[in-house]
């Protein structure tokens, strides 16, 4: 019994010591001098713990941890999408039997399924079917916010598709994937509260057509408090993540898709920024309208418009990517297509808030939607 | 970092940025965990990634019942390992023999010059299960002695003494290896 006691006696000291060393650096001729009755036991277990600690001190390439980071994100936006996929099946009957019949009009639900998969690449000859349910879950996807957040996960598909199209050497199909990307890009913008109030929907021709975002109207009451927020928190984690990726892939970019790619990330930074910016200001028109309490008619949309006026761009200018909208609030470059250009390197701010950080952790670090 | 406890929940609702936040603050430790089990570093990375898509893919599932986040995530980790292991042909194993286990004047000089991770590696594999878990979690993971119990589900009493054997048995096998290698 008293053995017993002596060994958890020992036991106890043997683990205080090991906190004492390996957290708090304590030596361990400290620890031995704390229990001299205890030293000539402890010192070769202090010695080997320590030892020990060494040996698996060893941290994950940085290499690995990016690569681990992107994988994760690109296999999180999949489950979600997956959910999504679910939740489309709990739409009503009317949805389900129009996407039904276009299933088994046109394609087949087994063809649509296998085109579906995160594995149909360009060039591919199920990618066009890809392509096509894209389309239709975009149709079918009603909030601005949910169709933005989709959006957002189609670039992350495109921009995998990237990564991948420069992997195997289909350098050819780069472009074509790029503008694509560019497309996403655009209509996000174009989903943006206050985007909405003077452009609406601004796709370029010969792309895949998607529901325009809602009509002129008053921007404040139209969008929640809290979708606005779910849009500033997209908006910013993106901004800083997706050039970096892209950031990531131009450097072992062959000289033949170094233009593409480059562009894709002056036209990213500048459209989430225009984005960010315009939620930002939206949410400021907002607030600003319920303080003055409708009194000089600043909520009034009309208004608002022509509050606007002063920072929005004009129609010609809406396309993201076009410097002129982004060079007065944001200092970024225009497009231009030179690698060292500083849009292509610099962390971002938009009125004072860093994006990409959210709770302190840079998310050009986490790399995570 | 928040707390913890808030990052899971909003990790729970859906909230991606919460999951980034917990997966940052446990990679690396993940990692070691992973890496002091499994040599092949492709596959050791390959299992540190699985570990969070499965945790992501789960998470809906944690309730905080006392036992920390860790100790969940170490479990998972801790699973889709003996699932490896499972899958791996058994490698042959040495029964440790005090009669090898030489007195050393100055044991440390010679186990730290030439003690690495694979060394410690092969070392924890001629341990019991539950001392190398001690080692891993405890050294590798760098979890306290309360979340390696609630990761194992054992006193912290109980591991306190798994954690002195595993420790008193590895310096062993250790100074045994250093025997073989000068002779």
């Amino acid at each position: 019994m008293r053995k017993l006691k002596k060994n958890k006696k020992f036991d106890n000291i043997l683990d205080e010591c090991f906190e004492r060393i390996l957290v708090n650096d304590e030596t361990i001729e400290q620890c031995l001098e704390r229990y001299p009755e205890y030293a000539a036991e402890l010192e070769p277990l202090l010695l080997t713990a320590t030892a020990t600690n060494k040996a698996v001190d060893i941290a994950p390439s940085p290499e690995f941890k990016a690569r681990a980071r992107y994988q994760l994100r690109v296999e999180m936006a999949s489950l979600d999408t997956k959910k999504r996929r679910f939740f489309l099946t709990r739409q009503p009957r009317w949805a389900v039997a129009v996407v039904t019949a276009l299933v088994v009009l046109l394609l087949g639900s087994g063809t649509v399924l296998a085109a579906n998969s995160e594995s149909t690449l360009p060039g591919n000859p199920l990618y066009p079917i890809k392509m096509a349910t894209e389309n239709v879950r975009l149709a079918l996807t009603s909030s601005d916010s949910a169709k933005a957040e989709l959006y957002a996960t189609l670039v992350d598909r495109r921009t995998s598709e990237i990564g991948w199209l420069m992997d195997k050497g289909k350098t050819e199909l780069v472009e074509w994937t790029v503008n694509r990307l560019k497309n996403h890009l655009a209509n996000i913008y174009n989903l943006s509260p206050a985007s909405q109030s003077t452009i609406g929907s601004e796709i370029t021709a010969g792309e895949p057509s998607v529901k325009p975002a809602v009509a002129v109207q008053d921007v404040a009451g139209t969008v929640k408090a809290e979708e606005r927020v779910r849009l500033q928190v997209l908006w910013g984690r993106y901004i800083v993540n997706h050039p970096d990726e892209i950031r990531a892939m131009l450097e072992e970019a062959p000289p033949s898709v170094k233009q593409d790619l480059t562009r894709a990330i002056v036209t990213s930074v500048n459209s989430y920024i225009a984005t960010c910016q315009e939620v930002i200001r939206a949410s400021n028109q907002s607030q600003n309208g319920a303080n003055s309490n409708g009194s000089n008619g600043a909520t009034n949309g009309s208004n608002q418009q022509s509050d606007a006026s002063d920072e929005q761009p004009n129609d010609s200018n809406q396309q993201p990517g076009n410097s002129n909208h982004q060079s007065d609030n944001s200092g970024l470059a225009p497009d231009s297509l030179d690698p060292q250009s500083s849009i292509l390197k610099q962390p971002l701010e938009v009125q004072g808030m860093r994006l990409g950080q959210s709770r302190g952790v840079p998310y050009s670090l986490l790399n995570i939607p | 970092m928040q707390d913890e406890q808030g990052l899971v929940r909003q990790a729970q609702q859906g909230d991606k940025d919460a999951f980034a936040e917990l997966y940052e603050a446990y990679f690396d430790k993940i990692y070691r965990y992973v890496v002091l089990k499994i040599s092949n570093k492709a596959e050791a990375e390959d299992m540190t990634q699985q570990v969070f898509l499965k945790a992501y893919q789960s998470i809906g599932s944690f309730k905080w019942k006392g036992a920390p986040f860790s100790a969940w995530l170490f479990r998972i980790a801790h699973n889709q390992m003996v699932d490896f292991v499972r899958k791996q042909s058994k490698r042959p194993t040495v029964q440790l023999e005090e009669s090898m286990v030489a007195s050393d004047d100055n044991p440390l000089r010679t186990v730290e010059r030439r003690f690495d991770i694979e060394r410690l590696r092969l070392a924890t594999q001629q341990l019991t299960a539950a001392q190398q878990e001690v080692i891993s979690l405890r050294f590798a993971g760098g979890l306290a002695i309360a979340e390696v119990a609630r990761t194992m589900g054992k006193s912290e009493g109980a591991i306190k003494a798994l954690q002195h054997s595993a420790v008193a048995a590895l310096r062993k096998v250790l100074l045994t290896g250093e025997e073989i290698e000068e002779e």
